[in-house]
C-alpha cells in the first residue's frame, strides 16, 4: 500500500475510529513500493474496461442480488466501463461471495487458476472477509484470507450496490481509500431495547479468529 | 376442576382432528387403521393450542404405516421428514404433513435406531427420496429399498460417521478435521446422479452429447452442477447436482438463543431472509406463549409483502434476461431497486435483515415513512399492471416461455411441489390462506392458481401474486392498529419444542426447533420451499425442450441454492 | 462554458469519460441503509468492565482489547480498546442495541472497501484524555 495512504492524518476524524498499523520493516517498506508501482500498472490496464467473473462460493444469495442490481439502470455498471464476463479466461477480476464452502474450494481455484494475469481478486461482503455469521465452521472454510491473493475486501452484509462500485473502483484505483478510521456519515440511531434478565447474556458460541 | 375440564376438553379436541384425520383417508385405509387410531385417541397426542398442530407420539411400526396412509391420501401432503437426538429413544423420527381440511399440521414423532433400517416411502411418495436421504447422512438411519441411498449434502471428505445430528459443532469438528484445509483438490461433491432408480448417466451412443454446466456458471448466478444430455437439439436428460452451497446452517445455530437465531435464520437465503426469521419467530413465539401485539402481526404482514414484492419483481426482471427482452429486465430491474430503498429507509437493510424480531418488530415505521410506503405502493400497482400487460404481449418473450419447462400437475403433486411453481401446476395451496400467521388471516387477497404448468403459467402467478400482495399491503396501511411494534419483555421459551411456518417468495418453508433447560437451541431443523422444489426440477427438462430452453426453464423456476443447500 | 467541457478535457487528459462515481450524489441511494456501529467513547462502560456489545455479537467483530500503537515506533496506548473488525460486523445493530449507555450510533458509510484485511480493524481506545483523539 502506497505510503501516503498509511500516514493519512487521523486527528480529522471527529471522536472515532483509529486504524492499527502494523510494525514495518525496510522488507515491508519495499514490498510496499513494489505494490504501488504494481498497482500504478494495473491502473493503466484496467482503467478503462474491466471484466468481472463473479463466483459464489457459498454465499446466501443477497450478496448476489446486490452484484445484479450493479447492472440495474440505476446503477448501470456498464457506464464505468466494468462488465461482467461469463469464462474466467476473459476476465480480470475475480469477484468472489460466500465464505467458501468445502464443496466450492475447488471450483473457486479452478476459476482462479483459470485467469490470465494480471488479475484481481475481490471478496464482497462479511462471508468472504471471514465467513460472516457462518463462520469457519465445519461446513465453511470462513473466507477468503489465506485461499487467494485477495486485493480488495468490501465490508457489508450485503453490501449496497454503492459499497460494490467503490469497491470496484478501489481495485483499479480510480478512487481513493477511505478506511483509516471511518467517518460515520448519516447516522442512524437504533432504538435501544430492553435486555431482560441480567444485563450481560452469557456469550453464545461465536467463532474467533483462527 | 378447570384444569380437568381443559384437560379434558382437549382430549376432545384432539379426539375430534384424529376422526377429521381418520375421515381423509380411502374406507380400506381406514379399516387398516382402525386399531391403530383407537391407540391414538386413548393416549399420546396432543394438539398445540391454536389447534395448528397435532403433534402424534406413536412407535416406528404405527407410526410408519399413518405415514404411508396419510402421504398417498388426497388433502394430505409431505412437509418435513427429518431425526433428532433427543425425545423417545436414542433418536426421534419427525414427519410433518399438511393436511387441507381442517387444516392443519400433523406432526408424528417416532423413536428410530440408528442401526434398524426403516422401510423407504419412496414407493409411496417421489417426494421422500431427499428427505430419507438426508435421515441417512445425518443420522445414520438405515433406509432400506430406497433406490439411491447416498450422501446428498455433506462435504464429500467427510467421514462415513460424521452424523450432524448425533454429534455437537465441537465433536463434527474434531471428527471432520475441518479447519485444516482438505488435503485433496477434490473436496467438492462427486459428480454422479440424482436420486432416482437411474444412476450415473452412462455415455451415450454417438451423436449424443452431455453439457456439464457449473458449478461456476455464466453470469451472476447461484452455485450448481447441472448435466444435460442432448441429442441435436432435443434435451433427453438432465441430472442436477447441488449442495455446493451447504453452509450447515443447522448446526450453526446450536446454543444460539433467541436474539441470535433469526440473525442465521434470515442468511439461510438472503432473498428470503424476512420470511425465515419470521417462522423462526413465530415458532418461538408459539412455544412461548408469547402474544404479539397486533400492530407487530401487521407490520410483520407488510414487511414479508415487500419482500414477496421485490423477489417477483427480480423474477420478471430475470426472466427478461434469459429470454432476451433487455428492456423488459430494465424495467422491472427499476422497480425492484426502488422496492429495496424502501425497504432500507424503512427498516435499515434493504434486505430487511434484522427487522423480524422475537415479540415483534425491531422497528416502527413512523407515518411519513408509512405515507412513502402508501406512495410506492400506489405507484407500483399501477406500473405492475401496465408493464405486466406489456410484457405478456410481447412475442418474443411470450414464445420463449409458452409450453417450456412443463412441470405436469400430477408430477407436481405427487412430488410435492410448493409455492408460484405448484400453483402454475394446479396445486392450490398457499400456507397464508392454509395455515395463516401474522395478520394473514384478517385481510383479504386471492392466490392465483394455473393448470399448464409451463413456464408462462409461473411467469404469470408470480405477476399475479405481485398484485395481489400490492393489495395487501395496501390493506394492511389502512387497517394497520396502533399499539406497540413489539413486546417490552417477552420471556424466551425453554425446554420445549416449537413448529414455525411462512409462505417465503419461494413457497412454504418450514421450520423445527428444540429448546433446552436454558433457551438455546437443542436441534434446528429447516425446510425451505427450494428444498423440495430442487427434486421437481428435474421432472420439466427433458422431453420437448431444446437446449437453448434450459435458461429461460432454471430463471422460471427461480429457485434459491442456497436455501436448497441451508 | 467550461464546466460544461470540463469533462471533454478530463476525458481527454486521462482516457476515461465517466469519472465521476456516483454521477451525481443521490442520497435516497442508501438512505436508512445500516453498515457499522460508531462509538462515542465518553459513554462507552468499557473501562468499568462492560462488555455488553461483545457477548451480543454473533460474528464476533467487537472485542475488547490493547489499544493499537499509532504508527511504527510509538510506544502502546495505554488501556484497552474496544476493537471493531469490520469485516465481520453485518451490520445488525445488537451491539447498539444491547448498550446500557447508548453509548453506539449505528452509521451509514458505503466506501468501506479496503486493500487489505488488516485495514478493515479498527479500533476505539478507552480511557484516553481528549488530547489523544
Amino acid at each position: 500500500m502506497p505510503d501516503e495512504l498509511e500516514r493519512a492524518p487521523r486527528q480529522n476524524l471527529p471522536g472515532n475510529w483509529h486504524i492499527a498499523v502494523p510494525a514495518r520493516t525496510a522488507d515491508d517498506r519495499a514490498l510496499a513500493e513494489a505494490s504501488a508501482r504494481l498497482q500504478r500498472s494495473i491502473e493503466r490496464l484496467f482503467r478503462r474496461s474491466l471484466h468481472i467473473r463473479h463466483v459464489d462460493s457459498g454465499s446466501c444469495n443477497a450478496c448476489e442480488s446486490e452484484i445484479k442490481q450493479l447492472t440495474s439502470p440505476y446503477y448501470d455498471l456498464h457506464r464505468l466501463g466494468i462488465f461482467f464476463t461469463p469464462s474466467p479466461r476473459h476476465a480480470d477480476l475475480l469477484l468472489v461471495t460466500g465464505p467458501v464452502t468445502h464443496a466450492m474450494r475447488g471450483p473457486l481455484l479452478r476459476t482462479y487458476d483459470a485467469m490470465p494475469d494480471p488479475r484481481l481478486v475481490v471478496g464482497v461482503g462479511a462471508c468472504a472477509a471471514g465467513g460472516g455469521v457462518f463462520g469457519p465452521s465445519a461446513y465453511v472454510r470462513g473466507g477468503l484470507e489465506g485461499l487467494l491473493p485477495v486485493d480488495v475486501y468490501i465490508p457489508g452484509c450485503p453490501p449496497t450496490p454503492l459499497a460494490l462500485i467503490y469497491g470496484l473502483l478501489l481495485a483499479v484505483n480510480r478512487v481513493e481509500q477511505r478506511v483509516h478510521g471511518a467517518s460515520s456519515e448519516l447516522a442512524i440511531a437504533m432504538p435501544p431495547i430492553q435486555v431482560s434478565g441480567p444485563r450481560r447474556e452469557p456469550q453464545p458460541e461465536t467463532e474467533e479468529q483462527p | 376442576m378447570r384444569d380437568m375440564l381443559s384437560r379434558i376438553s382437549s382430549h376432545a379436541n384432539v379426539e375430534a382432528h384424529l376422526r377429521a384425520l381418520r375421515a381423509k383417508l380411502t374406507e380400506e385405509a381406514q379399516a387398516a387403521l382402525a386399531p391403530l387410531f383407537e391407540r391414538l385417541i386413548s393416549s399420546g397426542c396432543e394438539l398445540t393450542p391454536n389447534g395448528s398442530e397435532l403433534i402424534i407420539r406413536a412407535s416406528t411400526q404405527d407410526g410408519m404405516a399413518l405415514a404411508r396412509a396419510l402421504i398417498t391420501t388426497e388433502g394430505t401432503y409431505l412437509a418435513d421428514l427429518f431425526a433428532d437426538r433427543h425425545d423417545v429413544g436414542p433418536l426421534a423420527l419427525h414427519l410433518l404433513l399438511g393436511v387441507e381440511a381442517p387444516s392443519m399440521w400433523v406432526h408424528v414423532v417416532m423413536p428410530a435406531e440408528p442401526d434398524v433400517a426403516l422401510a423407504s416411502l419412496v414407493d409411496v411418495s417421489p417426494a421422500m427420496s431427499w428427505y430419507e436421504r438426508e435421515l441417512w447422512e445425518e443420522a445414520g438411519i438405515v433406509v432400506s429399498d430406497h433406490p439411491y441411498l447416498r450422501r446428498l449434502r455433506l462435504p464429500a471428505h467427510w467421514p462415513e460417521d460424521a452424523y450432524p445430528v448425533r454429534h455437537g459443532p465441537d465433536e463434527l469438528l474434531a471428527l471432520t478435521g475441518s479447519q485444516a484445509e482438505p488435503e485433496t483438490a477434490e473436496a467438492r461433491i462427486p459428480l454422479v446422479g440424482i436420486d432416482d432408480e437411474r444412476e450415473e448417466l452412462d455415455p451415450g451412443p454417438e451423436g449424443v452429447v452431455d453439457y456439464p454446466l457449473g458449478p461456476v456458471r455464466s453470469g451472476v448466478l447461484e452455485s450448481g452442477h447441472y448435466l444435460i444430455r442432448t441429442v441435436g437439439e432435443e434435451i433427453v436428460d438432465f441430472r442436477l447436482q447441488l449442495s455446493y452451497k451447504h453452509r450447515g446452517i443447522e448446526q450453526r445455530a446450536l446454543g444460539l438463543g433467541h436474539l441470535h437465531i433469526p440473525l442465521v435464520a434470515e442468511r439461510i437465503s438472503g432473498m428470503s431472509g424476512f420470511a425465515h426469521a419470521l417462522a423462526v419467530c413465530e415458532a418461538l413465539e408459539r412455544a412461548g406463549g408469547v402474544e404479539v401485539p397486533a400492530r407487530a402481526r401487521y407490520l410483520r404482514t407488510l414487511f414479508a409483502e415487500l419482500e414477496r414484492i421485490y423477489n417477483h419483481l427480480g423474477y420478471q426482471a430475470d426472466l427478461c434476461q434469459a429470454t432476451g427482452l433487455v428492456v423488459g429486465q430494465a424495467q422491472f430491474d427499476i422497480l425492484k431497486e426502488q422496492v429495496l430503498r424502501l425497504n432500507g429507509q424503512l427498516t435499515g437493510s434493504r434486505y430487511l435483515f434484522g427487522t423480524c424480531v422475537f415479540g415483534g418488530v425491531a422497528v416502527d415505521p413512523s407515518s411519513e415513512q408509512l405515507a412513502q410506503v402508501r406512495a410506492l405502493v400506489a405507484s407500483l400497482r399501477r406500473k405492475v399492471h401496465h408493464l405486466g400487460k406489456m410484457l405478456f404481449n410481447s412475442p418474443s418473450h411470450v414464445d420463449r416461455l409458452d409450453g417450456t419447462g412443463i412441470l405436469l400437475p400430477d408430477d407436481a403433486r405427487a412430488w410435492c411441489a410448493v409455492g408460484p411453481i405448484g400453483r402454475a401446476s394446479g396445486q392450490d395451496r398457499d400456507t397464508r390462506r392454509d395455515h395463516p400467521y401474522a395478520a394473514y388471516a384478517e385481510l383479504a387477497f386471492d392466490v392465483p392458481v394455473l393448470h399448464e404448468g409451463d413456464a408462462l403459467a409461473r411467469a404469470r402467478v408470480r405477476l399475479d401474486e405481485t398484485i395481489q400482495s400490492l393489495r395487501l399491503a395496501e390493506q394492511v396501511l389502512d387497517k394497520l392498529p396502533s399499539g406497540p411494534a413489539r413486546v417490552s419483555s417477552a420471556e424466551a421459551p425453554r425446554d420445549t419444542s416449537a413448529l414455525g411456518w411462512v409462505e417465503s417468495p419461494r413457497g412454504e418453508g418450514m421450520h423445527w426447533l428444540r429448546l433446552d433447560a436454558s433457551g438455546r437451541i437443542a436441534r434446528y431443523r429447516v425446510r425451505t420451499a427450494s428444498f423440495a422444489n430442487a427434486q421437481t426440477f428435474p421432472l420439466s427438462i427433458p422431453g420437448r425442450n431444446i437446449l437453448t430452453d434450459f435458461p429461460v426453464i432454471e430463471q422460471s423456476w427461480a429457485l434459491s441454492y442456497a436455501g436448497a443447500d441451508r | 462554458m467550461s464546466t460544461r467541457l470540463g469533462w471533454v478535457i478530463r476525458g481527454l487528459r486521462t482516457g476515461i469519460v465517466t469519472t465521476r462515481y456516483p454521477a451525481r450524489r443521490d442520497p435516497e441511494a442508501t438512505r436508512g441503509v445500516r453498515t457499522h456501529p460508531v462509538l462515542h467513547p465518553d459513554s462507552c462502560g468499557a473501562a468499568d468492565g462492560c462488555d455488553a456489545c461483545v457477548r451480543v455479537c454473533l460474528p464476533g467483530a467487537l472485542a475488547i482489547e490493547a489499544s493499537p500503537k499509532r504508527d511504527d515506533d510509538a510506544a502502546p496506548q495505554p488501556g484497552a480498546a474496544l476493537w471493531l473488525d469490520l469485516g465481520r460486523c453485518i451490520g445488525c445493530g445488537l451491539c447498539a442495541q444491547t448498550c446500557p449507555e447508548g453509548a453506539f450510533v449505528m452509521a451509514s458509510d458505503h466506501e468501506l472497501a479496503t486493500r487489505s484485511r488488516e485495514t478493515l480493524r479498527m479500533a476505539r481506545p478507552m480511557g484516553t484524555s481528549s488530547a489523544n483523539r
